[in-house]
């Protein structure tokens, strides 16, 4: 809600003190992205109206979970899709790092994950997404043959934006 | 027989690469940080504090904080975000670290979405740290200040408390010869 100041009044609220001019125009600022400040007093006639936004750096993904299912030694699985959006001001770029609760998991995700068909490494950027845009990229397992470790590997993947 | 029927089985023993077993949330979510870059100076036995917003985009949850190349300790380390926070100012105190070097250190600030799911997002922002010493802090205050002066003018006050004392040495030797 705009509020237009028109006039002054004495402390008790009782007085007139200053009526101004129409079209008096008041130096505001206001601040999106930052806490709100109070209006400030009117310091001159002189237009000056600045909308000042913090940047923003944001990751927004379409899913929380990921189920490969049961994937045999030698086999791929399913491809699997996380849709990435950039809710920042600007354009960021994308790496996923895995973290698993087991050394046998980290290995077995190190070996076996593929990002758009691009074999897993922290350090490579697997999407540079502009400003309000999205991208799916496709998660994939392909377990190599030799592959000797039955049973459930846990991890968690944290998709990291940064500009 | 029964090693080519074990070998076979081994062969095809069913891997599951399974992050968990719960349905996936239809709806996106996430959240951001500003700004995207932040310099600060913090003195070697202090702190400095700065600001970061943070905004949630559905995202009902703990942030964990934590640094990246940044040998100094941040608080706090954990953030409880609902999914309601927008622009939210959240303080961030750096704490000086007498074990490192007064330099300054090129790293990350990182801001990790904590949930017990499994695909999880998060935001890393650039920090810039030059930790120095107490005199020489920007935001030592006045004690900085003082300090900085007295060993700019060392010279001179060095100077004048040689005069000083020469002339009070000289005043006392002219008092006894009278």
């Amino acid at each position: 809600m705009d509020i237009i100041k028109v006039a002054d009044v004495s402390e008790d609220n009782k007085v007139v003190t200053y009526i101004y001019p129409k079209n008096t125009v008041f130096e505001t600022v206001i601040l999106e992205g930052a806490s709100t400040s109070p209006p400030l007093s009117p310091s001159s006639s002189l237009t000056r109206h600045a909308n000042v936004k913090i940047p923003m750096v944001g990751i927004s993904l379409n899913r929380s979970v990921i189920d490969y299912g049961n994937v045999v030694a030698g086999h791929n699985s399913n491809n699997e899709s996380v849709k990435i959006t950039n809710i920042g001001s600007s354009g960021m770029t994308v790496t996923l790092e895995v973290n698993s609760e087991s050394e046998t998991a980290q290995n077995f995700y190190e070996q076996s994950l593929y990002v758009d068909n691009v074999q897993y490494d922290p350090a490579i950027i697997i999407a540079h997404i502009p400003e309000s845009n999205s991208k799916d990229v496709v998660t994939q397992l392909k377990i190599p043959s030799n592959w000797n470790k039955a049973g459930t590997q846990n991890a968690k993947f944290v998709f990291w934006a940064e500009v | 027989m029964k090693m080519k029927m074990n070998k076979k089985l081994i062969f095809l023993i069913i891997l599951t690469g399974y992050v968990c077993a719960v349905p996936f949330a239809a709806s996106a979510t996430g959240f951001a940080v500003g700004p995207p870059s932040i310099n600060l100076t913090v003195p070697v036995d202090g702190e400095n504090t700065i600001v970061v917003y943070v905004t949630s985009h559905d995202y009902d949850g703990e942030v964990v904080v934590g640094t990246e190349n940044i040998p100094l300790r941040v608080s706090p380390e954990v953030i409880q975000l609902s999914d309601t926070d927008e622009n939210r100012r959240i303080e961030l105190t750096f704490y000086g670290n007498r074990s490192v070097k007064e330099e300054t250190y090129f790293g990350k600030l990182t801001f990790l979405g904590s949930t017990d799911k499994n695909i999880v997002g998060g935001v890393k922002i650039k920090v810039s740290v030059t930790q120095i010493s107490r005199a020489g802090a920007g935001s030592g205050g006045i004690q900085g200040t003082i300090v900085n002066a007295l060993r700019a003018n060392s010279t001179i006050i060095f100077g004048a408390f040689v005069v000083m004392v020469s002339l009070v040495i000289g005043i006392g030797i002219g008092r006894r010869r009278k």
